[in-house]
């Protein structure tokens, strides 16, 4: 029993880092109608930035974070304002093809601009772990729940709860009504480019101790960010979350309890199968097109 | 006379918003009918209700083709609807911009063609007969809207009043019982709308079909419909002869009145 | 000029352009060696661009099948010793089946949805490359042979023209796909859905129909590529791989059919020449970087891709003649 909530534990930790990547998939989806195929790409880069900033500047840590989330807000918003919407007539699937594009560019920039090799990256918090009734749970592991969760938190409030939200999910629901109605589409687009790209530098700075900062690092990630917002589907926000939490968990004690080398697998041929039975994932909803 | 389609109690909301209400209404072989109403009256929603692209909540639509089988369209997918000879067109035009003019039109033959994939890869014989054969179908329904000396050119660079005439002799590729027209005037100046008015004239009289059509411009409503229904809020509030609905209140009320303001 | 205009025949110049590097005596063995990169990058990305520029969908996972058919070929031809021909349906059947299956599910839903199924089924094929080393031989790989054709066992000059046929032939196809009505139906969905489905056309039946030929044109560059590498291992087949098929799509000209040939042309070249070059040669990443940027440029500013840049230039050549006529008179 100590070994499943070690799992679960384990699972909340990960899944933590899949919560903030799909919701800066999520966010981009709802407000610019496009998936951002380059979201784990910018998270690696940004997590690269990072360490070229602790490094270089000699930074400390609880600066160089939010420096890099800054910087990764500014590239979020200049991708989309020279990028996205750089000509009117660009259709939406050209759009995701320049979010293809972007990965090639950034996979290509990382190792131009700091070097190839593999660069450790350290621990917000280093002491050793807490034992909770047997379960080993590490301070730094704690406090990526904690981030993520507060983060998540403040995002649910401003989207519910304030008019800047209502600008959010006005775009969400009709970007030409929305215009139509004095909301700034343009703005509330650049503005969740700005911030999932930061979400994405978030997530990639918190997978970095456990992968050191290499190119491909973010892949995995990435992947799972995917998925679930498939599994929670794309129509709403909190739907990818709480799917994160649970592909986090359910990978490990798949890992555990079954096979570590075919947890993921049978994962994907899991959720496969339920996308059959629930095309729009747990909590979406369907999608009517307007002809 | 004989109906081609038979529209009952029609409702569709969406998100507690009734876009269509109750509505019922028929169509007559070779009628040409019009559905007016103002902004947001539901117009279209009804056309889309009627070819499929919305589930409606409830009600019936069924459709007579020229055998004289009747179709239940209820929940049929909406590439089948084509097949039973019944077609429509866009209010915003959906024209395929990257293909020419033609290919635009052969478009609507598209339930004709024999030829599957494999066929069509080999270019077998047969396969490239029958694309030739439609193809000069094609041609003879752009002349028919004075389009076959630009068959060749692209979609895509065509002003606004020539991609309307493209959809419409797309229609005429389908053999079509009934043709449904989503605004055919709509962001035409008054000599273009003048031909169109005798083009669809001439259509319906030359193809035997009927029409149904949802229209702004009243001159072209009256000038052109047999029957008109005035709906307001997804309901009808009238039905009857041009003359009929110029003279009813309620229509005068929620529609003809505020057009005159505006 | 007339002749000129003829597509097949335009496909058959193609073809004997790649042929040169075996026609011409004393080209070194690595010029073939680059050549057979282009032309089996050329096939997977001729099935790409029915895939992503006449139907507008985005795979991620075509790289996977690409090794798929390849190990099952090497297998097949090497340890069970089937006849190439026999090994080459099954191995080319694979991919076209699981596309099917996979595109049966994920091509109902919005569009972004195959894109996301196939990155995680690639991910997961290519585990299975890793892990079944009884199949694939984990990280060290796979051998497989130049393959015997009708008793013939082919040389590597032999075995890079039987791909440079295949290459045209296959663009010959591809050819009289999409100018017939199965390429409308195609196009016309890619375009506008509401267009197609008024018209008659099964949106699911041929955005499945145009993953199943992507699926099979992946399955027989895999095939090319263990015979004349005559080696497959699990670090080629990744998204990276997938990614560079749709790059050189949009670069050489998305909804074209030499489009993918260019892009393969450009896309093997551009690193080769690069490497000549002082300096430059040394960086790690511009190539890759450079073909991003080329890829934006051209999604952003000429959207018909490279493949038109010659007739572009004509044109307005052309034009300006044209003028200095009129002019004239």
């Amino acid at each position: 029993m100590v070994e499943f909530f070690q799992q679960v534990v384990g699972g909340i930790e990960t899944g933590s880092m899949y919560a903030l990547a799909s919701m800066g998939l999520v966010l981009i989806f709802q407000t610019a109608k496009i998936i951002n195929f380059s979201q784990g790409t910018l998270g690696m880069f940004m997590a690269y930035v990072c360490t070229g900033l602790i490094l270089e500047l000699q930074m400390p840590m609880w600066a160089a974070v939010p420096a890099a989330m800054g910087i990764a807000m500014l590239l979020g918003a200049l991708i989309d304002h020279f990028l996205m919407n750089s000509k009117q007539n660009i259709t939406n699937l050209s759009r995701e093809m320049i979010t293809l594009a972007l990965i090639m560019i950034f996979q290509g920039l990382a190792p131009m601009l700091f070097g190839a090799n593999e660069t450790p990256f350290s621990k917000f918090i280093s002491a050793s772990a807490l034992d909770i009734g047997g379960v080993k749970i590490l301070p730094n592991s704690l406090l990526i729940i904690g981030i993520t969760c507060a983060i998540m938190a403040t995002l649910f409030i401003i989207l519910e709860k304030t008019t800047l939200g209502v600008a959010v999910r006005a775009t969400a629901s009709n970007p030409q009504t929305a215009r139509l109605q004095g909301i700034p589409v343009k703005l509330v687009t650049l503005g969740s480019w700005a911030v999932a790209t930061a979400l994405g530098c978030l997530a990639a700075v918190m997978v970095a101790p456990l992968k050191n900062v290499t190119v491909s690092m973010m892949d995995s990630i990435h992947l799972n960010s995917f998925i679930a917002a498939v599994l929670g589907g794309f129509s709403t926000f909190y739907g990818p979350v709480v799917a994160s939490f649970i592909i986090g968990i359910a990978n490990n004690l798949l890992g555990y309890y079954v096979s570590t080398k075919w947890s993921l697998p049978m994962l994907y041929a899991l959720i496969l199968l339920f996308i059959v039975l629930r095309p729009n994932g747990l909590f979406g909803k369907k999608i009517v097109k307007k002809v | 006379m004989s109906q081609v389609l038979s529209v009952k109690n029609l409702s569709i909301s969406f998100g507690g918003l009734r876009a269509v209400d109750d509505l019922s209404f028929s169509i007559d072989r070779h009628e040409i009918y019009g559905l007016i109403g103002p902004n947001g009256a539901g117009k279209t929603t009804v056309f889309n209700c009627i070819t499929q692209f919305y589930k409606p909540d409830t009600g019936e639509i069924r459709f007579t083709d020229q055998k004289g089988r009747e179709h239940l369209l209820n929940g049929m997918p909406p590439h089948k609807i084509i097949g039973l000879g019944l077609v429509r067109t866009f209010q915003n035009t959906e024209i395929i911009r990257e293909l020419p003019i033609i290919d635009n039109v052969l478009l609507g033959a598209h339930t004709e063609f024999k030829a599957g994939v494999l066929a069509n890869m080999f270019a077998m014989p047969w396969a490239r007969k029958q694309e030739r054969e439609l193809r000069k179908k094609a041609m003879e329904a752009l002349k028919y809207c004075g389009l076959d000396q630009i068959a060749n050119e692209y979609a895509g660079a065509q002003p606004y009043g020539v991609l309307k005439l493209i959809e419409l002799a797309r229609t005429l590729m389908c053999e079509p019982s009934l043709i449904i027209l989503d605004e055919p005037a709509g962001g035409l100046n008054d000599a273009e709308t003048e031909r169109l008015t005798e083009l669809i004239r001439g259509i319906a009289r030359d193809h035997h079909c009927a029409i149904l059509l949802v229209e702004h411009d009243m001159k072209l409503v009256m000038g052109l419909c047999h029957r008109i229904c005035a709906i307001s809020f997804g309901k009808k509030l009238a039905e009857g002869t041009a003359a009929e609905i110029q003279e009813n209140a309620l229509v005068q009320d929620a529609y003809l009145g505020k057009e005159d303001e505006a | 000029m007339r002749l000129i205009r003829n597509k097949y025949l335009q496909y058959l110049l193609v073809g004997v352009a790649f042929l040169l590097p075996v026609l011409l005596r004393g080209v070194p063995t690595a010029t073939v060696t680059l050549a057979a990169s282009m032309v089996y990058t050329a096939i997977a990305g001729l099935g790409i661009n029915v895939l992503l520029g006449y139907s507008g969908q985005i795979s991620l996972g075509h790289a996977a099948f690409m090794g798929l058919s390849a190990y099952l070929s090497a297998y097949l031809t090497k340890q069970l010793e089937l006849p190439f021909i026999l090994s080459v349906l099954i191995a080319v059947a694979a991919p076209l089946l699981i596309g099917l299956i996979l595109g049966a599910i994920a091509v109902r839903l919005e569009g972004f949805y195959l894109a996301i199924a196939t990155l995680g089924f690639g991910e997961i094929l290519r585990q299975l490359f890793i892990e079944m080393d009884w199949f694939t031989g984990g990280f060290s790989g796979a051998s497989a042979t130049y393959p015997t054709i009708f008793g013939q066992t082919l040389t590597k000059n032999g075995m890079y023209t039987f791909m440079v046929c295949l290459l045209v032939v296959l663009m010959m196809l591809v050819h009289n796909l999409v100018h017939s009505s199965t390429g409308r139906a195609m196009i016309a969905m890619k375009s506008s859905r509401s267009a197609a489905m008024a018209m008659g056309v099964n949106v699911f039946q041929y955005k499945l129909i145009s993953f199943a030929i992507s699926s099979v044109f992946a399955g027989l560059a895999g095939v090319c590529y263990v015979h004349f590498f005559r080696h497959v291992d699990p670090t080629v087949w990744t998204a990276g791989l997938s990614l560079n098929l749709i790059a050189l799509v949009v670069i050489g000209g998305a909804a074209t059919v030499g489009g993918a040939v260019v892009g393969a042309v450009v896309m093997h070249g551009l690193p080769e020449l690069m490497k000549e070059m002082p300096i430059i040669g040394e960086i790690p990443g511009l190539p890759l970087l450079i073909v991003g940027i080329l890829m934006i440029i051209i999604l952003i500013f000429y959207p018909r891709g490279l493949i038109f840049v010659p007739r572009g230039i004509i044109d307005s050549i052309k034009k300006r003649f044209g003028n200095a006529k009129k002019g004239e008179v």
